[in-house]
């Protein structure tokens, strides 16, 4: 009997397939200790970390103790004290996510010696291995190539002598190939020797090895969402044929265990290789002991789930199986630490799993008490100066503005936060359609937005930008949901029905009656979509129905030809259908940009550098048809901000008090339509 | 440290054996072992890279009369920017589709319906196409013929309840744009009374599959107390972040 293994081939990241190959080489070591020797080994997975290293939300510029991987950390420390032997893997949807991950790839690229905030607490938490998700190639290739310390061999990466920094620990990824080398992008897989102590039959307790295959996989639908970077460069291939190929080969290459990183969910549709979330189909591919998934931001073993996906056949939802194979999800953001505790038994050639010890759990960083475990505090420590620059970033002056911004009076023809919006959507859509569109150029691009924050929460829920400097967090306030730009391709008579469905904002006011009329209606603010230029004038006639509102609809100075084509810059929820626009829909979608909204706001503010009323902020396009009433049109808005109206000339507004000082802090105005 | 090699295994094939997986060969080799079906959806993954030799092989199975290959042909074909590739792949569509492909006759609809270069966008000529893939078991076609019926066009009067019922169908298959713009009709009460935690059940399910703008919609309901759901500053950052993060990463189009 030869003495018992005392260390194991540590691999070093860098040079994987040789570290492999030479491994594989060798075939299976014999760990040279007795036929049903026992040990345990506990696979812990993080998924979607999304960037989350600190407790921090860079939005609110706050704590959030619900999330960060300084809490996830706690987590592992008490799995590592708990467990014998463990092993820690990363599912992917790593390095993007919050502003640090901008700030360190778009704001401030990190130089290559240097390794991005995220990989640095994995390195410093001693990660085993890690797979590779869709959100790892929102950066484009050259980035991904670069913070991983690969050497990519596809059309647009250039490699120095040497890799740059990046993660201290193997990753792997099986199904994305590179189109001009026809070989795997990352090494598919890595055999991971990984000491463990172990109890022989004896009870004597012996250090040994077990070899520990992983296997990545990322949702082939990577093709699709970031078509931009990958388009041409890399192409993908299904789960089930790559684990097909490969999972015998790291059998045969000795290893003892096969353990799937798969970012993606469960679907039992019909197989085809394209699939998003292909792991139920894959389970089922023999050879596999464990497999870690991710990418749907849910927990999975969880008796409570009512997710479609953990409610499939052959997926055991208390125990955390698919299709008998043993499988974690993590949730997202840090928030968990999935667990797959394994059994094994030496059978005198190789390492088995006894299924009856297995134990599946994902573990909450929230206590049951509602409170959240403590931080590990080295992973601030880190990370210290990469977060306060962050912080600093967002806190940054973009440009300055000499005109208050703000939606107080937008539900009466008030513009001066939304044209803003509006130049910067026409002018990101007509660069692009002038660079890749060339068979639309000569379309005129107009753009369209709405005030989404038109007070439905009470006096505080407006935009409100003060003159001056303007900030990214004020970007924020100035377009406050996550959307990216759409442009569509439409006629005439598709704007006109457009703003007919947008002018549903307003009541239907009868000029007869001597009473108080709402203008406003319960139809949202945020589908009170408006141009603000001076090329296209139209009317809103409140005192007719819905569908009959818009009245003298011109483009420059002619009355609309509806059958002339305009290309319209808005965002995704507009070109997706959402608000029910009629005939508004991804059919006319010419292009759905990969940009936010918010993102080409500030870029365009910070390519003006100085906003200007006069330029960017008092472009009507609309006004009420002028008609007399014989009662009041009353309005709400915040309290004392008559001032503003008037100061935008809107002198036709009045005030009729200033609020009852209620918790909604709304008050009273008027507006006299005969003028 | 000293490392034991296991007898009978010869580390040169081992060697072999790493090289037959890093280098191109490997690949073709494995593909050869494939059914066809699965060979030709490879050769054209392949050939959407521009491969030559994979889209000559498809060409070859294609003219030798496979309707999958002619499929998979002209679904790359109609994606190439020049008006005689495109042209080519809808001939190879259009045969592969009167071939029974249900798939093919989905993609010839979706070319119809949305144009291409020296194909113009037209509804009317796409909607035969959709209403033969239904048939044909691609629920997915129904949710174009809800678009269709959805507008308003100059040959055909918009059919708001005819809408409802493709979009049904293709989102009771599980498609997420269906689910959401099925959600949409129902909210707003196109084609009916409006139905605010029917919709909800739509966008839900949307959500679920990391629909980004079924996310957004959630988040503006739980904002302005819309669709049964109450604020709760909770769920809105969750529901914030959810819409932000799916943005990347869409469900496929029917």
């Amino acid at each position: 009997m030869n003495k018992p293994k005392t260390e194991a081939l540590r691999i070093s990241y860098l040079p994987l397939a040789l570290a492999s190959a030479l491994l594989a080489a060798c075939g299976t070591s014999d760990p040279g200790i007795p036929s049903n020797t026992k040990t345990t080994l506990a696979l812990l997975e993080t998924t979607d970390l999304h960037t989350n290293v600190m407790s921090y939300d860079y939005f609110k510029l706050a704590e959030d103790k619900s999330l960060g991987f300084e809490r996830t950390a706690t987590l592992i420390n008490a799995a590592r004290a708990e467990f014998p032997n463990t092993m820690l893997l990363d599912n992917g949807d790593t390095i993007q996510g919050t502003a640090l991950s901008d700030y360190q790839s778009l704001v401030s690229p990190l130089p290559c010696n240097q390794t991005l905030a995220m990989y640095k607490v994995m390195n410093l938490m001693k990660f085993d291995g890690g797979g590779i998700g869709n959100h790892e190639f929102n950066y484009g290739l050259p980035f991904l190539n670069q913070v991983t310390g690969s050497k990519f061999d596809v059309d647009g990466v250039t490699n120095g002598a040497a890799p740059c920094a990046g993660p201290s620990f193997p990753q792997a990824l099986a199904n994305v190939y590179s189109a001009k080398t026809k070989a795997p992008l990352f090494s598919p897989y890595h055999i991971i020797t990984k000491n463990v102590s172990a109890t022989q039959p004896d009870g004597k307790t012996v250090m040994t090895s077990v070899k520990v295959g992983i296997i990545g996989f990322t949702p082939p639908a990577i093709m699709s969402w970031d078509k931009r970077w990958l388009d041409g460069k890399v192409y993908t291939q299904g789960l089930v044929e790559t684990a097909t190929k490969f999972i015998p080969e790291m059998r045969s290459k000795g290893a003892d265990l096969v353990v799937v990183i798969s970012h993606g969910g469960l679907d039992n549709s019909a197989y085809n290789p394209d699939m998003e979330n292909g792991n139920w189909h894959l389970s089922k591919v023999p050879g596999i002991d464990a497999m870690l998934i991710g990418h749907s931001h849910q927990i999975f073993p969880d008796a409570a789930s009512t997710s479609t996906q953990f409610n499939l056949p052959g997926v055991d939802k208390v125990k955390g199986t698919v299709n008998g194979v043993p499988t974690v999800m993590a949730n997202y953001w840090g928030k968990h630490l999935g667990l797959i505790k394994l059994d094994l038994v030496y059978d005198g050639a190789k390492w088995n799993v006894n299924s009856a010890g297995t134990k599946v759990e994902a573990r909450s960083a929230q206590n049951a008490d509602k409170t959240y475990v403590a931080v590990e505090p080295s992973i601030a420590a880190a990370v210290a100066t990469e977060h306060a620059a962050t912080i600093q970033y967002v806190k940054t002056p973009i440009g300055t503005t000499n005109f208050n911004m703000h939606s107080y009076f937008a539900d009466v023809g008030e513009v001066s936060a939304i044209e803003i919006v509006n130049q910067a959507q026409a002018d990101y859509v007509s660069t692009y359609v002038a660079a890749n569109l060339p068979q639309y150029k000569t379309l005129p691009v107009l753009s369209i937005s709405a005030p989404f924050k038109s007070g439905f929460a009470g006096g505080n829920d407006y935009t409100d930008v003060a003159s001056g400097n303007v900030a990214i967090n004020n970007a924020a306030d100035l377009y406050l949901y996550p959307n990216t730009v759409y442009a569509l391709r439409v006629q005439g008579s598709d704007i006109k029905n457009w703003l007919e469905t947008a002018a549903k904002r307003f009541n239907k006011i009868d000029p007869n009656l001597t009473t108080d009329q709402a203008l406003i209606s319960s139809f949202p603010g945020y589908n009170f979509d408006m141009f603000t230029t001076p090329d296209l004038k139209y009317e809103i006639d409140v005192t007719q129905a819905e569908g009959s509102r818009i009245k003298n609809l011109s483009y420059k100075g002619a009355a609309i030809d509806t059958a002339a084509y305009f290309i319209v810059a808005t965002n995704n929820y507009r070109g997706s259908g959402g608000g029910n626009f009629p005939g508004i829909d991804m059919t006319k979608v010419i292009y759905a940009s990969p940009d936010a909204n918010r993102d080409v706001l500030i870029s365009y503010i910070k390519s003006l550098k100085t906003l200007t009323l006069a330029k960017n902020g008092s472009d009507r396009s609309w006004s009420f048809t002028k008609v007399s009433t014989k009662g009041r049109v009353t309005f709400k808005s915040a309290p004392n901000k008559l001032s503003l109206a008037t100061a935008a000339g809107l002198t036709h507004i009045s005030s009729l008090n200033n609020g009852d000082g209620g918790t909604n802090n709304l008050a009273d105005y008027a507006i006299d339509l005969s003028k | 440290m000293q490392r034991k090699f296991r007898p009978g295994k010869s580390t040169l094939i081992s060697l072999l054996a790493l090289t037959t997986l890093v280098v191109a060969g490997g690949f073709w080799q494995y593909q050869t072992q494939l059914p066809d079906t699965v060979q030709i959806e490879q050769w054209g993954v392949l050939a959407g890279v521009q491969d030559k030799e994979a889209t000559h092989s498809l060409q070859k199975a294609a003219d030798k009369g496979s309707t999958v290959a002619a499929r998979a042909l002209g679904q790359v074909l109609v994606l190439r920017p020049d008006e005689a590739s495109v042209k080519e792949g809808q001939g190879w569509l259009q045969l592969a589709a009167e071939g029974g492909d249900a798939r093919a006759s989905l993609l010839l609809g979706k070319l119809l319906l949305k144009g291409a270069p020296g194909v113009p966008a037209k509804a009317l000529a796409a909607q035969p196409w959709f209403e033969a893939a239904v048939k044909g078991g691609q629920p997915g076609a129904a949710h174009y013929l809800g678009l269709i019926y959805r507008q308003d066009l100059p040959d055909q009067a918009r059919s708001p309840e005819k809408a409802l019922h493709w979009l049904e169908v293709a989102a009771k298959a599980g498609f997420a744009d269906s689910q959401f713009l099925l959600g949409q009709m129902i909210m707003t009460g196109d084609g009916g009374a409006p139905d605010p935690e029917r919709a909800r059940t739509w966008f839900e399910a949307a959500a679920e599959q990391d629909h980004p703008e079924a996310n957004l919609q959630l988040l503006m309901a739980y904002t302005r107390n819309e669709l049964g759901l109450k604020r709760n500053a909770e769920a809105e950052a969750r529901q914030w972040k959810e819409a932000q993060h799916s943005l990347r990463h869409r469900p496929a189009a029917p």
